[in-house]
């Protein structure tokens, strides 16, 4: 089979790959370029015991890895024009986003993800664990809990903690909530619906959310309300009873898409 | 899921797996919103010289059958 017909299929995502990786798209693609060229010079082959994709993000990595990788500031990355998203994947290490983007984007296995990089499976595991304890380090946060029912609280405060953030307060009301944030905001709200004195956890948000640019998910055992109201955004939205893994989740993507900037609601 | 190589048992290897195995739910949820993130990369068409410098290759390597 001919290269064209083996990659060809697959320059797609490797173009979104290295745009990810390197948080441009033009740099990206000289990358791409540069592993195509070295392919078609022989300097490069294609393992042969590796799928076309495989050995095609492996042969990309071995001209990234020399060059790309190690040219990178090594601190900041305030030049790149990219959106926050891009910007809080390039405060990941070189390596660990490698394998976090290879694996949580690119949805190649740790297998896979080992070939590509060179690395072992207990290697893999690592740097995905690396990964994200960076996430877990740049996303760090102050957190309102608005929830009525103490055992819930109390659950939902632990994992917070877990994650690395503080609680900024637990309201158990509207009201509570309001004057929670009355003097500055949180990084994150999460809201129970149905509160204590009969007040709406999605009153307190909209309140919230007229003063500050907060991501908000609502944990509740009565979705329907959010779904039928107009609903605050921006929103997640979780049904209990939760499994903890879930509200890690959606809490790791709400922070790490929401804008940094703009703080301040107008 | 993970390939674990049979020498490299243990409580500390366990240990590490399932932290990389909550991770990894945890980016699985940032990944879903990347790919979205980037789309238009995805279905936008591959410049040009991509294809051209892989045919240039085909094309000199059929003198020497590949």
């Amino acid at each position: 089979m001919s290269l064209v017909e083996r990659l060809a299929p697959h320059l797609p995502y490797v173009r979104r790959y290295a745009r990810a990786l390197t948080g441009d798209q033009g740099a990206g693609d000289a990358y791409v370029r540069a592993s195509l060229e070295a392919l078609a010079a022989g300097e490069r082959q294609l393992p042969p015991h590796l799928t076309p994709r495989v050995a095609l993000y492996h042969v990309f990595h071995t001209i990234w890895g020399v060059t790309g990788a190690r040219l990178e500031p090594s601190n900041d990355h305030g030049g790149i024009d990219g959106d926050d998203a891009t910007r809080r994947l390039l405060r990941i290490a070189p390596r660990s986003r490698q394998a976090f983007l290879l694996t949580a984007l690119e949805g190649f296995n740790p297998t896979e993800a080992g070939q590509i990089l060179n690395a072992g499976p207990g290697e893999i595991e690592q740097l995905i664990a690396e990964a994200q304890a960076e996430i877990d380090a740049e996303l760090a946060t102050q957190v309102l809990i608005i929830e009525d029912e103490p055992v819930i609280a109390a659950d939902i405060e632990a994992l917070v903690r877990e994650l690395g953030h503080e609680v900024f307060d637990v309201a158990s009301t509207r009201s509570e909530a309001v004057d929670a944030v009355r003097t500055k905001s949180p990084g994150l709200v999460l809201a129970d619906i149905q509160l204590a004195d009969g007040s709406s956890g999605i009153d307190a948000v909209k309140d919230i959310l007229g003063r500050y640019d907060v991501p908000v998910i609502f944990i509740t055992a009565f979705p329907e309300r959010l779904l039928t109201g107009e609903r605050p955004e921006p929103t997640f939205l979780i049904t209990k009873p939760f499994q903890p893994e879930t509200v890690k989740a959606a809490i790791g993507q709400a922070l790490f898409f929401h804008p940094a900037k703009a703080k301040q609601a107008a | 899921m993970i390939e674990q190589s049979p020498k490299t048992t243990g409580s500390r290897r366990r240990e590490q797996t399932r932290a990389a195995d909550e991770a990894r739910l945890r980016q699985q949820a940032i990944g879903v919103r990347l790919r979205q993130l980037f789309d238009e990369v995805v279905n936008e068409p591959v410049p040009d010289d991509f294809l051209e410098i892989l045919r240039r290759a085909d094309d000199s390597s059929k003198g020497g059958a590949r």
